[in-house]
């Protein structure tokens, strides 16, 4: 009886790349696609940014699927690693532009969402955050990531992103004009 | 869960969740592309190889007898026929060194080796060198020894016989006299 690719771990369906199986590639990009558009399009606020992301860290995922190690973290944090290098390298050191091109983007994210305004303030202190805090505020809020995998993304420690999480909201609540009672 | 949390909730909910088609085409496009570069380059490595291996066994073929190489033995002579009591005359005798792949066989140009048969058993690495030519007796049966394929009733009968010796006292060739 043979197993559907569907069935595979990351591992089998790595082994399986490498061999040059079309499948296997399929499967693993329609399970770990969405993680990375997320983070990329969280991350830059442009969806345009985040396709091109996606598209470049699994285009390198097939050129290279030896880069990806087991023993060095599961699948998603490999690519969302590769991701994060992107977007970095994408948008340089000027997330202003992203935010001024987010704003006029025409596929406004909030068109449906009640609450709209709140939630696009929301956003726009969020592209506004330092990148090391809003990585935080992506992987662990908007991507409800566990501490530990945010911490093996990020390289740092736990006690890293218990802090920057901290720091994040509270510079998210006061440019929100609110007051974060939350404890980490 | 306070109010900030409720939002960030909300708005990881309003974003898509996914990429679109288009980019799921290009990345499976992309993976075609290197599949197909890499199936081209194991191509072009086998065809390396192929032709490397070819050139290797050129290199490590056997190399022409210093007998064939240097001097003009003819493989394949006329008949020679010695005189013998029986009726029955000596088929045409052929010699039974095997023919090499790509040697070319020269042609018998020096008078001296004319009517030389190359002994099959006397094949050595050893140049010919400065050979000399011992006239003798031999018997049918001493030819059959040496490899030479003899047909004869009386096997003790004695035929006269130039002995090509090499210079490392090795005879190389005969020839059979009338």
């Amino acid at each position: 009886m043979t197993t559907l690719p569907e069935q595979l771990n990351d591992e089998d369906l790595i082994r399986l790349i490498k061999i040059g199986q079309e499948g296997a590639f399929t499967v693993l990009y329609r399970r770990h696609q969405g993680s990375v558009f997320r983070f990329a399009l969280h991350m830059s606020g442009r969806t345009d940014v985040a396709e091109e992301v996606t598209q470049d860290v699994f285009l390198e995922l097939a050129k290279r699927p030896q880069q990806y190690q087991p023993d060095r973290g599961n699948m998603q944090s490999f690519l969302m690693g590769m991701a994060r290098n992107k977007v970095r390298r994408r948008l340089g050191d000027d997330p202003v532009s992203s935010l001024v091109e987010s704003l006029v983007a025409p596929d406004d994210p909030f068109h449906d969402c009640a609450r709209s305004r709140e939630l696009r303030a929301l956003h726009m202190a969020i592209l506004g955050l330092p990148p090391r805090y809003r990585e935080v505020i992506v992987l662990c809020e908007l991507e409800e990531l566990d501490y530990q995998t945010a911490a093996q993304l990020l390289g740092c420690a736990i006690g890293t992103i218990r802090s920057r999480l901290s720091r994040a909201r509270n510079i998210l609540a006061a440019k929100l004009g609110r007051r974060e009672r939350c404890a980490i | 869960m306070n109010e900030l949390n409720k939002e960030l909730k909300a708005l990881a909910d309003c974003f898509p969740r996914q990429a679109s088609a288009r980019v799921e085409r290009e990345v499976l496009a992309g993976f075609q592309r290197k599949q197909r570069r890499r199936a081209w380059f194991r191509v072009g490595m086998a065809a390396c190889l192929t032709v490397l291996a070819g050139l290797a066994i050129w290199q490590m073929r056997p190399a022409p007898s210093p007998l064939l190489a240097s001097k003009s033995i003819p493989t394949t002579v006329t008949p020679v026929t010695p005189k013998m009591e029986t009726a029955s005359p000596m088929p045409p005798v052929e010699t039974a060194v095997r023919p090499r792949r790509r040697i070319r066989r020269p042609e018998a140009t020096d008078p001296n080796f004319a009517g030389f048969i190359s002994l099959p058993r006397a094949i050595s690495g050893v140049p010919l060198g400065n050979p000399y030519i011992v006239r003798t007796k031999v018997s049918a049966a001493q030819l059959g020894f040496a490899g030479l394929p003899v047909i004869a009733s009386d096997l003790q009968q004695q035929i006269d016989a130039d002995v090509l010796v090499g210079s490392d006292g090795m005879a190389r060739a005969i020839r059979l006299s009338q």
